[in-house]
This record gives C-alpha cells, sequence and structure tokens, in this order.
C-alpha cells in the first residue's frame, strides 16, 4: 500500500527506436511501451489504495502526443479518479497547467501543483503539500509560506529534463536545491532526473519510469511514498530516515523494456559455443529481471540484451568475436525466440569495457622497441585517462577501437 | 654470400665479358665511363631477381637474347646448413619465341604471367655433393628478399640512393618502421589518416549540410508534420464539449419530462371532463323517469297471451313427438327385402324338392361305379409298373379316378422301340469290346515298358542309342587292338631281321686283312717313294727319284681309291638297312602307342552302358592278361552285347506299335461311345416321342408294351364312368346353382346342402309375410297423428297473431321491447346504477389528479381554453423538447464517435517512431563522432609517445654509421612523430629536415640509413652481395675519405661471408678505398667495352 506513487518522466509521446531486424512480435511490444508502463503504473497505484499519482518531468509534448496516447491518459486519470486516486501534474510553468487541463479535455480526478499553488491533500490524517519548483526563487517563496505543523507533509518536486532538448544528458546539479529549506524536517525534496550522482543527498532522484535506449536503462520505475508506514526487520526498503523515520520512499520496477548487458568471456570458443555461452547467461539473466513486485503487476518485460564478450585483451579475438558475431547473433536469437517470447539479443560484440591495463603491464617488462610497445603505451594512456574521469568509458572503447583498427590493418 | 666470378655471354651492350675471383669484403672496381659498370650493376641485379625488370623499364629489348651466370660462395648450403659452397647461376633468355616479345609483354608486373617466354635459370651446386633429391632453389641462395628492397637497399646506384629521401608509408619507408620491432607506425599513420577520413565523412557528408544537420533537419521536419496536422486541443474540446453536451442533455430531459407530465395531465383531462358530463346526463334523465307510471295495462293481457300460447305450444309438441315416433316404427319395418321380391321364384324352387333329392341319389350311385373303375385301372397300372412313370394330369379335378393320366404314346405300336433297343445293345457291347482292347493293349504295353524299363536300368541312365553305339565302339576298339597286335608282331620281326641283317653288314663293312695289307703296303711303299722322290737331294737321288715319287703317288692314290669305294658301297647298304630300322622302329612305336591307347581305351568300363560287376570284372581281368583269346572273347561278349541292345532297340519299337494299338483302340472306344450314346438318344426320343420317361429301360417298356392293351381297355371304361358321373354331377351342381344364386339375390350366405338351402328360403318367405302385415297396421297409425298435430298447429298460430298486434300497436320489433315500453321498472333501476357508477368514475378520475383543483379550474374554463386546445398545445411543447433533445443526443453520439476515432488516432505515432529513430540516430552519430575522435586522439597521443621513447632499432644502427660517415658531425637519425619524414640529430641538438641538408650530408644520411638496413637485412638471414655505382660521386674528399674507411670497416664489423662491390669511375676514390685496405680492380675500356666481339675476358686483377 501506498499513499503516493511518483512517476518520472513517462514522456508518453516519445517512442522506443525499433531495431530493423526485430521481428514484428517483439516490436508489437515495442510500440507504445510508455504507455503501457504508465497503465501498468495506474494499475498498481489502484491495487496498492493510492491516494494520488504524481507526474512530473517530461509527461507529454502538446506537439507530439497522438490523439490515441492523449485519450488513453484521460482514460487513465479518470479511471484512477474513480478509484479515489487523484493525479497531480506537477507542473513547473504555472501557465501551462491551463493547457495541459484542456488538452485532456478537463478530467475529473486531474489536479496541478505549481511553484505558486500547491496540491494539498489530506492523507490519512497527514496534510500532505506538494510544490513544483524550477528555480530558486520558488524555493525561496516556499520558505516564506510555509510553516513548520504537526502531521504535514511538504514535498517539493522538480526536475532536470528540458523539453526541447531531451537527448542530452545534462544533468548538472542544480545548485539551489542545497538550500537549507530542503533539509527541514517533514519536507521531502523529490527531482526527476537520470543522474544520481549529481543530486545533494536529501534529494530523492526520480528516475524515468521507461528508458528508451540502452545508456538509460540502468536506473528506471516509479517510487511509492507511504507515511507512517510500520518497519519490518526484513524490510530493505529506502526510508527516509533523517527527517520521518517511518516514511517509505520505494522504487518499483514497472518499466516495460528493459536493457540489460550480458558480460562474458571467451577465449576461443567459435560461434555455436559462443552462443552456447551467452544462451547460459541469458538464462541466467533472466531469473535476475523478472520484476519482485506483485506478480499481477509484472507481465514479463521485454529484455532487450547487449552481449558483450571479453577477450582476454586478445585484439585478433576480439576481431574475430566481431566476425562471427552476426552468425553467433542469428543462432543465440534463435534459441531466445524458441524459450523465451521476452527476449531479444540487440547485439554481440567485444567488450568495450574490458579494461586495457592488463596490456599496459608488460611495457615496463619490455624492452624499447618491443613487439608491444605501442600497445602498451596505448594502454598506459587509457588507463591514465580513466583514472583521471572514471565516470567516462570512452577512452577505453576508443582505445579498444584504435587497437582493432589497427590490427585490422 | 660472396660473388666469385661473373660471366656475361650477352647482356646489352656487354658480349662475353668475365670477372674472376672475386673476393670477400668490399671489391671495388675502377673503369672509366662508359665502360660497363652500370651494366655490371644490372646483371648482377638481373641474375638474382630476372631480366623481367629490365625489360619492363626498358633497360634491355626483349626481342634480344641475353645470358649470363654468377658463381657465388655462400656459407651454407641449399638446407640452411652451415658449410661452404658453391653454386653457379645461369639466367638464360633466348629462343625463337623471344622475337614476338615486346615491352608490353612485361608490363602486367607478375613475373611469369607475361613475356616469360624463353627465359629460364640454372642453379648448379659447383662441388658436386647435391643430388636430385636435394634440388637447389634460387630462392635457398637469395633468401627472402625482393626485388625492390635489393635494388633500393644492396644494389644501388646513385639514383635509388636518393630513393629513400622520404619515408613514404609503403615500400622501404614501412620496411624501415617495422624494423622497430614492433607496431608499424606507417599503420597507424593509415589507420588515423582513415579515421579522420571517417571523422570527415561523419562531419561534412557528400552534400553542402553535414548528416548531423540533415537528421536534425529531419527530426524539425517530423516534428512540424506533426504539429501541422491538427490543433492540440482537438482531443480535450471534443471532451469539453461532450461534457457540455451531456449537461444540456440532462437539463433537455428533465424538460421532457416536465413536459411530458403536462401533455399527460391533459390528456388525463379530457376524458375526465367528459365522465362529468355523463354523470350530468344521466342524473336529468334519472329525475324525468321518476315523475311518470312505470307499468302499462297490455304488460298483462301480453302476460296472459303468452301463457296460453305456451300451452298449445306443448300439444303441439306432444303430437308432433307421437306422429315422428310413428313414422320410425313406419320406416322400421323393411318390407322392401330381396326375398319379397323373390318369392315366385322362390315358390317354384320350393316345388322342385323331390326332383332335386332323386338327383342327389343318381349321383351318388355313378360315382361308387367310377371309382371302381379307376381303381381297377390303378391295379393295373401297378402290376405293369407303370407307378413311377404315369403323371397325374390334374391335380385339382374332382374326378378322383381320372387323376392318372396315361401317355399319349401308348397307344402308337412298340415296334420301333424294340428295334431301338436292339440298336443301343449292340452299341453297349461294342463299347464293352472296345474297353476290353484298351485294357488288352494297355497290359501288353505295360508289360513290354517294364520290360524296357529293366533293360534300360543296366544302361544306368544312357539312352539306348548312346549304349548301343558305345558297345560298338568296344567292339570295334577291340578288333583295332587285335589287328594291332597282330601288325606289332609282324614289325617286331620285321625289326629282328633288320638287325640280323644290319649286324652282317657291319660285319661284311670291314675288308679283309689281306686287302688290307696289300693296299697298305702300296700305300707305304707310294708314300716312301714319294718322300724320298721329294725330300732327297737330287744328287742322291737323281732323275729316278721323279719316277720312284710318281710310283708312290700313284700306288698310293690307287691304294686310297680303292679303299674308299669299298667303304662307300658297304656303308650304302648299311646306310639303307638302317633307315628300314629306323622306319620299322617307327612304325613298331607308332603301334605300340596306337595299343597302348586303345588299350586304355579298351581297360575303361564304358560308362554309357554298365555291365554287370560279374562282366566288369572279368573283363578287367581278361584285359589284365592282355592276351589274345582274351581279346578275341571280349570281342564276341561285345558283339553279344551289341545284340542285346539291339533287341532292346526292338522292344522299343514294339513298344511304339503297342501305343499305337491303344490309340487305335482309344479311338475305337471313343467311336463305340459316340454310336452307343447315338442309340441312347434315338431311344429316348422315341420314349419321349410316347410320352414315356426317357430313363426307362428296355425291359421296363418290354413290360408295358405287354399290358399295354389291357391297360388302354380299363382306361376306357374308367372315362366312360366316370364321363356319366360328372354328367350327373353337373346336373345337380346347375340345380344347386340356381338356389344359390337364389340366396345370393337374397342377400343370403349359401351353406348347407341344396335340401338345406330350400329349408331356409321357406323359413325366409314366411318371415316376410308376417313383417308385412305388421307395417300395414303401423300406417294407418300414422295418419291419425299427422291429423291431431296440424289441429294444434292452427290454434298456435292463432295466439301467434294476437301476440304480433300487440306488439305493432306499441310498435315494437321484439318482446324486450315492448315489455320495456310496456314496464319501464327495469330500465328505472338500470338508469340509477348508470348514475351511481359515472358519479363514482368521475368522482375517481378527478381524485387521480394531482392537483383537482386544477381540473376544477380547467373545467371552469373549458368555455374559454378546450380541454383539447390545452392537450394540443402540451403535445407540440413536448415535441419541441423532444427534438432539442434528439439533436442534443445526436450531437453527444458525434462526439464520442470522434472521440473514439482519437482513441484510435496513431497517426502521429509513426511519426514519433520517426523521431525516435532519428534521434538515435542522431546520438548514434554523435557517440561515433566522439568515439572515432577519442580514438584519433589517443591513437596521436600514443604516436606520439612511442616516437618520443620507442626509434626503432634500425635507426640506432643508422644513427651509429651516419656518425662515422659524417666524422661526429652528425649523431642521430629519427622518425618525427607524425612520421612524415626524418630527423637528423647533429651534434649539437639541432633537428635537420633532410631536405634542407646538404647534397653530400643527405646522401650520407640515406647511405647511413642502408647501411642500417643491410644490417637488419643480414639479421633476417639476407647475406647478398651490396652493389654500389658510384654512390659516392657527391661527396668530397673528406667525405669520400670518411665514406671508404665506414664502408670497410662496415664490411669488416660484420662477421661472415660478405662481400661489398664498389663500382666507380673517380680513381681518387679508387685510391681512397686502396688506402682503406680494400681491394681495387681496375677496368680498361678495351676489356669491357671496345672488344665486345672478340669475347676475351677482363684482366683478372690489375691493382
Amino acid at each position: 500500500m501506498f499513499d503516493l506513487l511518483f512517476i518520472g518522466n513517462p514522456a508518453i509521446d516519445k517512442a522506443i527506436a525499433e531495431p530493423e531486424d526485430m521481428p514484428q512480435s517483439l516490436v508489437a511490444r515495442l510500440r507504445g511501451a510508455p504507455l503501457k508502463t504508465l497503465e501498468k503504473t495506474y494499475r498498481l497505484a489502484i491495487e496498492s489504495q493510492a491516494q494520488g499519482i504524481v507526474l512530473c518531468g517530461s509527461i507529454m509534448d502538446p506537439a507530439r502526443v497522438s490523439p490515441a496516447q492523449l485519450v488513453a491518459l484521460r482514460q487513465l486519470i479518470i479511471e484512477a479518479a474513480d478509484h479515489d486516486c487523484e493525479t497531480l501534474w506537477v507542473a513547473t510553468n504555472p501557465a501551462d497547467a491551463q493547457e495541459y487541463l484542456r488538452m485532456l479535455g478537463e478530467p475529473k480526478g486531474l489536479s496541478f501543483a505549481s511553484s505558486l499553488r500547491p496540491w494539498t491533500k489530506t492523507i490519512r490524517s497527514t496534510t500532505v503539500e506538494l510544490w513544483a519548483v524550477s528555480t530558486e526563487a520558488d524555493i525561496e517563496r516556499i520558505a516564506t509560506q510555509s510553516s513548520f505543523e504537526p502531521l504535514h507533509r511538504q514535498i517539493i518536486v522538480g526536475s532536470d529534463t528540458c523539453p526541447d532538448n531531451d537527448h542530452d544528458n545534462d544533468h548538472s546539479v542544480q545548485s539551489f536545491l542545497s538550500s537549507s529549506h530542503l533539509l527541514q524536517p517533514n519536507t521531502l525534496a523529490v527531482w526527476a532526473t537520470q543522474s544520481s550522482s549529481s543530486l545533494p543527498q536529501h534529494v530523492f532522484p526520480l528516475p524515468s519510469i521507461q528508458s528508451r535506449r540502452q545508456t538509460d536503462s540502468l536506473n528506471t520505475g516509479c517510487y511509492g511514498l507511504t507515511f507512517y508506514r510500520p518497519q519490518f526487520d526484513g524490510d530493505s526498503d529506502s526510508h527516509l530516515g533523517n527527517k520521518c523515520t517511518v516514511d517509505q520512499w520505494k522504487k518499483l520496477p514497472v518499466s516495460e523494456v528493459i536493457w540489460r548487458t550480458l558480460h562474458i568471456e571467451s577465449a576461443d570458443e567459435d560461434h555455436e559455443a559462443l552462443s552456447q555461452l551467452l544462451w547460459e547467461a541469458c538464462q541466467g539473466l533472466l531469473g535476475t529481471v523478472v520484476p519482485e513486485v506483485d506478480e499481477t503487476i509484472a507481465a514479463s518485460p521485454l529484455v532487450i540484451i547487449d552481449c558483450k564478450i571479453a577477450c582476454g585483451t586478445s585484439i585478433t579475438r576480439r576481431l574475430e568475436v566481431n566476425e562471427i558475431a552476426p552468425e553467433t547473433k542469428r543462432i543465440l536469437r534463435e534459441r531466445c525466440a524458441a524459450a523465451s517470447p521476452h527476449i531479444w539479443i540487440q547485439t554481440i560484440s567485444a567488450d568495450v569495457e574490458e579494461p586495457l591495463a592488463a596490456l599496459g603491464r608488460n611495457r615496463s617488462g619490455g624492452r624499447p622497441g618491443a613487439s608491444n610497445s605501442f600497445t602498451s603505451a596505448l594502454a598506459d594512456l587509457v588507463t591514465e585517462a580513466e583514472t583521471a574521469s572514471p565516470e567516462t568509458t570512452v577512452q577505453r572503447e576508443a582505445g579498444w577501437l584504435a587497437l582493432e583498427l589497427l590490427e585490422s590493418e | 654470400m660472396h660473388i666469385e666470378q661473373l660471366e656475361i655471354e650477352c647482356f646489352g651492350g656487354l658480349q662475353q665479358v668475365s670477372l674472376k675471383d672475386l673476393g670477400q669484403g668490399v671489391e671495388v672496381i675502377h673503369g672509366t665511363n662508359e665502360i660497363g659498370k652500370t651494366s655490371l650493376l644490372e646483371f648482377i641485379r638481373a641474375v638474382f631477381f630476372g631480366f623481367e625488370g629490365l625489360f619492363r623499364r626498358g633497360v634491355l629489348d626483349p626481342k634480344l637474347p641475353c645470358s649470363g651466370r654468377l658463381i657465388v660462395v655462400t656459407g651454407k648450403g641449399p638446407r640452411g646448413k652451415r658449410e661452404r659452397h658453391r653454386f653457379i647461376i645461369e639466367r638464360r633468355h633466348e629462343g625463337p619465341g623471344i622475337a614476338s616479345l615486346t615491352r608490353e609483354s612485361y608490363e602486367d608486373d607478375i613475373v611469369g604471367l607475361g613475356g616469360d617466354e624463353g627465359d629460364s635459370i640454372t642453379v648448379e651446386q659447383l662441388d658436386g655433393t647435391s643430388t636430385d633429391a636435394q634440388r637447389i632453389y634460387l630462392q635457398d641462395i637469395v633468401g627472402d628478399i625482393d626485388e625492390a628492397t635489393f635494388t633500393s637497399v644492396m644494389a644501388f646506384g646513385l639514383d635509388e640512393l636518393h630513393e629513400l629521401r622520404t619515408l613514404e608509408p609503403e615500400g622501404c619507408g614501412s620496411r624501415l618502421y617495422e624494423l622497430a620491432n614492433g607496431l608499424d607506425r606507417s599503420r597507424v599513420a593509415r589507420t588515423i589518416r582513415q579515421i579522420e577520413e571517417a571523422l570527415q565523412r561523419l562531419a561534412q557528408g557528400d552534400d553542402e549540410k553535414t548528416p548531423r544537420q540533415l537528421l536534425i533537419e529531419k527530426r524539425d521536419a517530423l516534428r512540424k508534420a506533426k504539429s501541422d496536422t491538427q490543433s492540440k486541443y482537438y482531443v480535450g474540446d471534443l471532451f469539453i464539449e461532450h461534457t457540455k453536451v451531456k449537461r444540456e442533455i440532462a437539463s433537455l430531459e428533465k424538460a421532457v419530462t416536465n413536459a411530458a407530465a403536462t401533455e399527460s395531465l391533459a390528456r388525463d383531462a379530457l376524458p375526465t371532463s367528459q365522465l362529468r358530463h355523463a354523470w350530468q346526463e344521466l342524473s336529468g334523465e334519472l329525475e324525468l323517469l321518476k315523475k311518470v307510471a312505470l307499468v302499462h295495462p297490455d304488460f298483462d293481457g301480453w302476460q296472459h297471451d303468452i301463457k296460453k300460447r305456451k300451452q298449445i305450444s306443448r300439444v303441439v309438441k306432444k303430437r308432433l313427438n307421437e306422429r315422428r315416433r310413428l313414422a320410425r316404427e313406419l320406416a322400421s319395418y323393411d318390407t322392401k327385402t330381396a326375398v319379397w321380391k323373390k318369392r315366385v321364384e322362390i315358390k317354384s324352387l320350393l316345388e322342385d324338392r323331390s326332383q332335386i333329392e332323386r338327383l342327389i341319389a343318381d349321383v351318388t350311385r355313378t360315382e361308387a361305379h367310377a371309382t371302381l373303375a379307376a381303381r381297377r385301372f390303378g391295379e393295373q397300372i401297378g402290376l405293369c409298373g407303370l407307378t413311377k412313370v404315369i403323371s397325374v394330369e390334374d391335380p385339382q379335378t374332382n374326378d378322383v379316378g381320372m387323376a392318372v393320366v396315361l401317355p399319349e404314346g401308348l397307344s402308337l405300336s412298340f415296334g420301333p422301340l424294340r428295334n431301338r433297343a436292339r440298336n443301343c445293345k449292340r452299341a453297349s457291347r461294342a463299347v464293352a469290346s472296345a474297353r476290353k482292347q484298351v485294357a488288352r493293349a494297355r497290359s501288353e504295353l505295360a508289360k513290354a515298358e517294364q520290360q524296357i524299363d529293366k533293360d534300360r536300368g543296366a544302361l544306368s541312365g544312357s539312352t539306348l542309342a548312346a549304349a548301343l553305339e558305345a558297345a560298338t565302339e568296344q567292339s570295334a576298339a577291340i578288333r583295332k587292338r587285335i589287328s594291332a597286335g597282330e601288325r606289332l608282331n609282324e614289325l617286331h620281326q620285321t625289326i629282328t631281321q633288320l638287325e640280323q641283317e644290319m649286324g652282317k653288314q657291319l660285319a661284311s663293312q670291314v675288308m679283309p686283312l689281306s686287302w688290307l695289307l696289300g693296299l697298305g703296303s702300296i700305300f707305304v711303299v707310294g708314300a716312301g717313294m714319294l718322300l724320298s722322290g721329294l725330300l732327297l737331294p737330287s744328287v742322291v737321288t737323281g732323275p729316278l727319284a721323279y719316277v720312284i715319287a710318281a710310283l708312290g703317288l700313284a700306288g698310293t692314290g690307287v691304294a686310297s681309291v680303292m679303299t674308299w669305294t669299298l667303304d662307300k658301297s658297304s656303308g650304302a647298304r648299311l646306310g639303307e638297312t638302317r633307315r628300314q630300322h629306323a622306319l620299322a622302329l617307327k612304325q613298331h612305336k607308332d603301334v605300340t602307342a596306337q595299343c597302348e591307347t586303345l588299350d586304355t581305351k579298351i581297360s575303361k568300363p564304358s560308362r554309357q552302358f554298365s555291365y554287370s560287376s560279374k562282366e566288369v570284372n572279368d573283363s578287367q581281368q581278361e584285359f589284365a592278361t592282355a592276351s589274345q583269346t582274351s581279346l578275341e572273347r571280349r570281342a564276341a561278349r561285345a558283339d553279344a552285347e551289341i545284340i542285346r541292345l539291339e533287341h532292346m532297340a526292338t522292344y522299343e519299337g514294339v513298344l511304339r506299335s503297342h501305343k499305337d494299338r491303344i490309340s487305335k483302340s482309344k479311338e475305337k472306344l471313343k467311336l463305340a461311345f459316340s454310336r452307343r450314346k447315338k442309340s441312347v438318344a434315338r431311344w429316348q426320343k422315341s420314349l419321349e416321342h410316347r410320352g414315356l420317361p426317357n430313363t426307362l429301360s428296355p425291359s421296363e417298356v418290354w413290360r408295358i408294351g405287354t399290358h399295354r392293351h389291357e391297360l388302354l381297355t380299363l382306361d376306357d371304361d374308367r372315362r366312360r364312368l366316370s364321363d356319366e358321373a360328372r354328367h350327373k354331377r353337373e346336373e345337380l351342381a346347375a340345380t344347386s346353382r340356381r338356389i344359390e344364386a337364389m340366396l345370393v339375390d337374397c342377400e343370403l350366405l349359401p351353406e348347407g346342402t341344396s335340401l338345406d338351402q330350400l329349408q331356409q328360403l321357406d323359413d325366409l318367405l314366411n318371415k316376410q309375410r308376417l313383417l308385412h302385415d305388421r307395417q300395414k297396421t303401423c300406417a294407418r297409425k300414422l295418419e291419425r297423428a299427422r291429423i291431431r298435430h296440424r289441429q294444434a298447429i292452427r290454434q298456435l298460430k292463432v295466439c301467434d297473431r294476437t301476440l304480433k298486434a300487440r306488439l305493432e300497436r306499441w310498435d315494437a320489433a321484439t318482446e324486450e321491447i315492448f315489455l320495456s315500453k310496456t314496464d319501464r321498472r327495469p330500465y328505472f333501476d338500470e338508469l340509477t346504477e348508470k348514475t351511481r357508477i359515472a358519479e363514482r368514475t368521475w368522482r375517481d378520475g378527478r381524485s387521480r389528479f394531482e392537483d383537482p383543483t386544477l381540473l376544477d379550474t380547467w373545467i371552469e374554463q373549458a368555455s374559454k381554453i378546450s380541454f383539447e386546445q390545452r392537450l394540443s398545445d402540451a403535445e407540440t411543447a413536448t415535441k419541441e423538447l423532444r427534438e432539442s433533445l434528439r439533436i442534443q443526443k445526436t450531437r453527444l453520439g458525434e462526439i464520442e464517435q470522434e472521440i473514439q476515432l482519437a482513441g484510435k488516432n496513431k497517426s502521429s505515432e509513426t511519426i514519433q517512431q520517426q523521431v525516435a529513430v532519428v534521434d538515435d540516430q542522431i546520438a548514434a552519430h554523435d557517440q561515433r563522432i566522439d568515439l572515432l575522435t577519442s580514438t584519433r586522439e589517443i591513437l596521436e597521443r600514443t604516436r606520439a609517445e612511442v616516437a618520443r621513447h620507442h626509434q626503432p632499432a634500425a635507426l640506432i644502427e643508422a644513427s651509429y654509421w651516419l656518425t662515422r660517415l659524417t666524422e661526429g658531425r652528425y649523431v642521430q637519425i629519427t622518425t618525427a612523430a607524425d612520421e612524415a619524414r626524418l630527423d637528423v640529430h647533429d651534434a649539437a641538438g639541432a633537428i635537420w629536415n633532410p631536405e634542407r641538408l646538404s647534397r653530400g650530408t643527405r646522401e650520407q644520411v640515406f647511405l647511413a640509413l642502408r647501411l642500417a638496413l643491410v644490417r637488419d637485412l643480414h639479421e633476417h638471414g639476407i647475406t647478398l652481395p651490396v652493389v654500389m655505382d658510384d654512390a659516392l660521386v657527391n661527396f668530397d674528399d673528406q667525405r669520400a675519405k670518411a665514406a671508404s674507411r665506414t664502408l670497410v670497416e662496415f664490411m669488416n664489423d660484420r662477421n661472415g661471408d660478405h662481400q661489398m662491390l664498389v663500382l666507380t669511375c673517380h680513381a681518387h676514390v679508387a685510391t681512397l678505398f686502396r688506402a682503406a685496405k680494400a681491394t681495387v680492380r681496375t677496368l680498361g675500356s678495351k676489356q669491357i667495352s671496345g672488344d665486345r666481339t672478340e669475347g676475351d675476358a677482363l684482366p683478372q686483377e690489375s691493382c
């Protein structure tokens, strides 16, 4: 049971690119996956008797959304309202509220929270006040208007998603999030973002409920907020310990499509043996990606897998792996299609995340002009670059690409 | 390896040139210009790598033959063994086919594909240790080096020296990088260039716009296309309008409900007001009725008349019933029966009763007589045995005695039948006789076959003819053997005689002793005289000597001739005898062989027929003795066997005759069968002709014939009596049929005898008479009842007329109208009740109104606004409201339909998908650019790092030799980081681009690089001689001196078998090399270029 369900960046109008070689049965699942994920979240909210669903971040683009998606969203809002579950639209721009309201045909059960006017509701004797923030001025204004009261929760919600350039990974830390007001008791700050590392600790990141590609797929799902939830010994969910020790902030995996990367090592297997290795790894992965929530919620999601083959620093083997990758992929796809309709092997390639440090170690022991001197020098340079900026793997990928190009020359 | 000897047969301008005893180390060959030094360089290249390059470059004309050889000494064997070996490498380009070759034939640059016409190479080992199994290939001597490398590094002139001035990524430049024992950094350069090209393609594209710009434009176009299609508020406005219309519909529905209620009220008020009006009318009528009398006096008169009429009606009904009952009774009497109608005929039949009784008695009597005759006839049939052949003609006939019918042919004569019977009997006897003949022939055939089988058993399976032939052959062989034995005896006697004669002739061939002594004496004397005459000196003998010699000669000759003549005659006889003896021996041998052959033949027991064991033993025993007697006995036995076999052959002939007899007997039997069959058929036909069954035998027919006349007589009696009985029966039957027909006409079932039937008719006729009397009585009663009934009807009609007059008086059509007019009490009661009901209905209708006062008001105002007007107004209002509601509902449906369509409208999702794809492409594009940029950066950084710390070993080597060549002024050669040039470091640390160095210094650099490469090739097992053609021409004296010293040092620094041939036209260069302790040869122009036609070899050495 949750009191509020937070959904970040549903972006129902933002499709997932369909791979060209994907079969139609899987493409059908891929199409409209953001909306299906949102529907799944609404069902979860209704089943968990949530009092409200908070939509924040990029919800829909008025210019891109289709009539069918609008109708479906409106239907979800009305259906939730029929179950006493209110939909709360966090509008960072107060002027947008009227536009969205009109676009959706003024459905019942849809409320807006802005930086000028909060959304207020009493949930189980607790007065909840939810504000939308986008600038530091908003926080200052909220700080001047609010006052501490017993049984009061103030939730401040914002996002760093820019509608005009939503592909940019510009997750710069908003300096105003470090405001002291957010550190006050009974104040909960939620920020819809793709990057959790750039946020202060007291701000809870809210990732997208449905990722669009492999690169942003690691952290997806919605979050459920429960006020005054009794704690259990085996409860591993995160809690708002510094503010309210009994409030629960729980992540719920609801994504319709998830991406996973499979890392295995392969020394000299041919395409059949390699496909067997990958298949075994896929079977192991399947057990981990099935959602642990209620089974009624989780129809098995579509799992798109990238297979990365670690070749033990052998460039020849990497080239060989890339050479046999198409045939291996064909065999593996056939096996996956026969065994599980929820898996799609997207790519098979040599692992670019494999560290090059092993190649560089030999340099010091070798004489100048040794056969691996260039490789060693390159590996050392990549290792140094990674040490300087550990958050990026571009250097490593570039290093492998350079070595592969040289080897294939 | 070094070149020990060089021999040129023809090579361009050089003809028959040789250089011998070339040694290791630096060999300087000094000669003037055009003496052929460069040709020597080209020749050495050509011997090692072929003439193709020279043809291709136009140095040589492929149409002209060229050939030559090198004798080289290597420090390793053909299989790499570290031994000293001498090889001769000979290469020739000659043959008739080369005349067609052109320079273009070698344009393909592939050895062996183009103009290899006439090219041949021979590699042989000169010390003779190689075998065919150890075939030597040129590559075993030259090593793994190509022509380009050899030309650039090891056999170069001044032009080739400068080919290394820039380090191109290909060729020797690449080789130089590879010598770094590591990655080929030219590959790094190529890779970076490829990455830059890829980046350029990604950044610029083919058109004016970059691919990324194109993608962004495409995405923007897609977004714009979406935004242009529909208003973004379209769906929301639909829902808002939907809500609005729903509210409108709700209000309209409420208004319609109210209007409908008003309409319903008006509709209900109209009949309610009519109820009130009806009540008021009934009340007024009741009041009027109360004012007059309710019953008239005619009502009582009407009651009296009605009572009287009812009484008369009852009488009429009673009399009618009586009349009907009598009519029914009269109708029940059935006097029109058939019996009554046929009463006259029945009466006549009854009168014939006595005659019928008499006729019955006659029938009984005649039938008894017929039965008796039939019995007699049957007994006679049984007696003659016709019981089983006589058929019952008509089993249904009543005449039992006539059931048995005699065949019609029984009356015919039986004479022909007897003839037929005799014929059958004869045919049967003929069949029996033929059968006996067949059986007899068969038994004889069986006996003959048994005998033949018995004899054939001795033949052990062979045929009789073969056995007979074998026996004949055996007999002939024995005969031949006997004659051969006799011939053998004769030959034996002849041989014995010839041997005796030969002995005699041999004995007579030796001449008698006296003859021998005489002739011998004559011979000796003659010989002595001859010898003495010949040998003694004439002084001693004188002329006598000649005489003596002549006498001696004559005597000797006479003796010799005599001896020869005698010997020849006896030899001729002996020879003749010997020839005869040999002929006899040969004949004896032939006859003996013939006897052996015959013995073998005879001794073999014949396989064609087998004798009895005793006979075989005897014959073998007899054969063992092989005496003449036994042979004669065997011949006699063989003849006996032949006779026996001939008997067997005779039996076989008998057997065939028996078989012929059997077949003839069978034919007779068949004929007899056919005759008997015909006889039987004729017999059966005769029987059938007489109506008798064809199975009857002649004996049965004979018995029938015996009783035939008696049977015919009895049959006539039987028929006559039977006919009489039948006539009586028919007469009786005719009478009976008349009676039965009468019964049938009277609709009665004929049963019993005719007498019984007559009695039945009589009874019926009496009963009909009685019934007829009763009918007449009933008819009289019915007439009386009809009269009484008519009287009552007339009284009833009078009453009816009275009542009708009353009705007419009150002008009433019916009794009810009359009564209602004369008695108004029921009407009063009814009106009272109606008034009460109308009042109650009105009250109830009024009470149903929610507001009765409104109804009262409407009733009061009915004069102004009628109820119909009110109802019409309400209906109009309701209709208008409902129309509005319908319109709104239609609009609502349209909106809902539009919403449904909008819910299915996913057209822009395709654009969303395309946008997603484009977004992914942009992201992939950006990622690709980032990755390639990073890859390029890291490669460049790595290359710079490696260039800084990892110079190739060859460059270190080259740096050393450059220091030696420049005497320390330049100390290092390095490669630049961008791989496009060499950097030369001077002693002061300055870095020089080779292009900026002086020509001499630059050539020193390139010479140092070549030395380093030669050293590297040597480390890779390539030890070809180094040949330089005026490479030091641009050096000044100091540089030349340093170079000569360095080159000698370079060669001395190398261990093993190495050679450097320095070709120069400068005497000071030769002097410098000589000063550096190198071997110097000076070539005269006469030896190389001037004496081409003489074919003289170059001087061996001229220091």
